[in-house]
């Protein structure tokens, strides 16, 4: 299948398991009939990962991995599905909540923390009984009205990538207009917004599409199979003109020589097309990873750069740039970002406190263009004309 | 294939584990090239630091190990006269971080230089944050008399306005490189 000149099906599943009790979802049924005669599909009674670590024989771990990109599970989910972004100690924190459909990502990032994350659990995972992540969504929301939950869905799954086949955005952008204390933030390094573009009477601004965006060879070098940068804000444009408001994250921001010249390139590309009163929020992050990742990306990508950059292991075990350097990068795209319009949510993603004061000057406070982001009440989001809660 | 002296090395430093496999893996050039390092007698820690440098180099600039470990300005730090096997060895390794971060050896070189003004010029120590992760500086200072407090009241004076701390300041910040 093509896709304004992209064959999604170059990162289709070659085969879909789908456990027993799963058959009649109707994401299983959805996902077993568009992948008929593309994808070998078996049932699977059996738990567990059928790549795991501890089942999949001797192959190593990148092995494995690789495997996995190509297999999709169908699977229901247990336990709880709505959390909090777990951050990282000693943080400034966005205040995300997130809740995951699935896990995995048929996309082919150097630097995805997944190949650490779940190298244990390779295989690509869609969960089939996503009502009951609304259920829980709405229940929790409506115990705490006064609350606003901003909700990703893209912390180990790309928002919009299975969304020709599994047409889940169909389900939640409508749900999440209806709740009036939730704010749905679909990330993504695809330009697949089909079925978003049919819900733009229905969107009601509860929707924001965001996508992780970067340097232009980064984008070439290192993030296989998704949507080039320049198909990434045609998407966000078509959104735009939808009455969805969008988001982008520069992350991870990777040093190599001309990386200024690079992403300015990047800021000036998005902001000639897309308005920046449309942008609900942007964050700035550098590359940093667990200390695990670095033999994961040496196995998979020999050819990458990136795991030679000028990164260090800190003492908490994470690989990332001495913050001199780090710090600089931050500032240049920060600064970039404020000179398209000075108002424009500009946050920091895992960033120390003296990050804050370094960077914008002290900690985000309430009633700034970041309220939105950071505020447990948050502001209700801008409403389309027309459009009402 | 293991050379002779590589293999002597391995034996008589009970190489094993990750670093023995990754010797083993090296081609005949790639031997020869080390065993100019060999000759200092490095520790089996040092020689994988070493190692690990190196390989990261040449992965990065797309040239052989052995170019790297042939690189003119290595081998004038195994030919240098008059300074022994363990400052050689040191010598060695600061050129390898230097080429393998050299941002890095940028920012930490001018800091210390920035220190090293302080020092000289208010009497100073500026302690920088540990791994330079944080914006604070510390600054120890001890005093036998009220007096010797008030002249360094005096000397921190002269240094909160010194240009340098200034700069400090600024390369942790991210303000300047």
């Amino acid at each position: 299948m093509t896709y304004d000149g992209r064959d999604r099906s170059a990162f289709w599943p070659e085969k879909l398991l789908v456990r027993e009790e799963s058959l009649a979802d109707p994401l299983a049924k959805r996902l077993m009939s568009k992948l008929e005669g593309h994808a070998e599909i078996s049932i699977l009674s059996e738990k567990g990962d059928p790549l795991a670590a501890d089942t999949a024989g001797d192959s190593s771990d990148a092995e494995r991995f690789t495997k996995g990109k190509r297999t999709l599970l169908l699977q229901r989910h247990s336990g709880s599905w709505l959390k909090a972004c777990p951050g990282t100690s000693g943080h400034v924190c966005c205040n995300l909540w997130i809740v995951n459909p699935g896990e995995g990502c048929p996309f082919d990032c150097t630097y995805c923390y997944l190949q650490s994350y779940l190298k244990r659990n390779p295989t690509l995972k869609l969960y089939t009984n996503i009502q009951e992540m609304l259920s829980e969504i709405e229940t929790r929301a409506s115990a705490e009205p006064n609350r606003m939950f901003r909700v990703g869905t893209g912390e180990l799954i790309d928002s919009l990538v299975w969304d020709d086949l599994s047409e889940q955005t169909l389900e939640l952008v409508p749900f999440f207009a209806r709740i009036p204390n939730v704010l749905l933030e679909l990330k993504s390094k695809d330009d697949y917004v089909e079925n978003l573009l049919t819900l733009r009477n229905e969107h009601l601004g509860k929707t924001v599409v965001s996508w992780s965006v970067n340097a232009k060879s980064v984008t070439e070098k290192d993030e296989r199979s998704t949507a080039s940068l320049e198909q990434r804000i045609a998407a966000a444009e078509k959104v735009v003109e939808a009455g969805y408001r969008v988001g982008f994250h520069f992350d991870p921001l990777v040093h190599f020589e001309g990386w200024e010249d690079e992403y300015r390139d990047t800021v000036q590309s998005i902001f000639s097309r897309i308005p920046a009163e449309r942008v609900a929020w942007v964050s700035i992050s550098t590359l940093r990873y667990r200390s695990d990742l670095q033999d994961m990306m040496l196995a998979r990508f020999p050819e990458s750069k990136i795991p030679f950059g000028e990164q260090f292991l800190a003492k908490d075990r994470k690989i990332r740039y001495v913050q001199p350097l780090r710090f600089r990068m931050l500032h240049f795209v920060r600064d970039e970002l404020m000179a398209i319009r000075k108002e424009l949510p500009v946050y920091m993603c895992m960033e120390s406190s003296s990050a804050w004061r370094q960077i914008t000057g002290g900690a985000p406070v309430a009633g700034s263009e970041l309220s939105e982001v950071f505020s447990r009440k948050g502001k209700l989001p801008i409403i389309e004309e027309g459009h009402h809660l | 294939m293991m050379l002779g002296s590589l293999k002597q090395y391995v034996e008589e430093k009970h190489v094993g584990g990750s670093l023995r496999e990754r010797l083993e893996a090296l081609g005949v050039d790639e031997q020869e090239a080390l065993c100019a390092i060999l000759a200092l007698s490095p520790s089996a820690n040092t020689l994988q630091e070493l190692l690990r440098l190196s390989v990261e180099i040449a992965a990065r600039d797309g040239v052989s190990l052995h170019s790297v470990l042939s690189s003119e300005e290595l081998l004038a730090i195994l030919e240098r006269e008059g300074v022994n096997r363990k400052e050689k060895q040191k010598l060695l390794r600061a050129l390898l971080e230097e080429t393998r971060f050299p941002e890095m050896k940028k920012i930490r070189d001018s800091l210390s230089a920035h220190q090293a003004q302080l020092r000289k010029e208010c009497g100073l120590r500026l302690s920088l944050p540990e791994d330079l992760e944080g914006d604070s500086v510390s600054l120890e200072i001890s005093a036998r008399s009220p007096k010797d407090l008030e002249q360094l009241a005096a000397r921190i004076k002269q240094l909160a306005k010194h240009p340098s701390t200034k700069a400090v300041f600024d390369i942790l910040g991210g303000h300047s490189s």
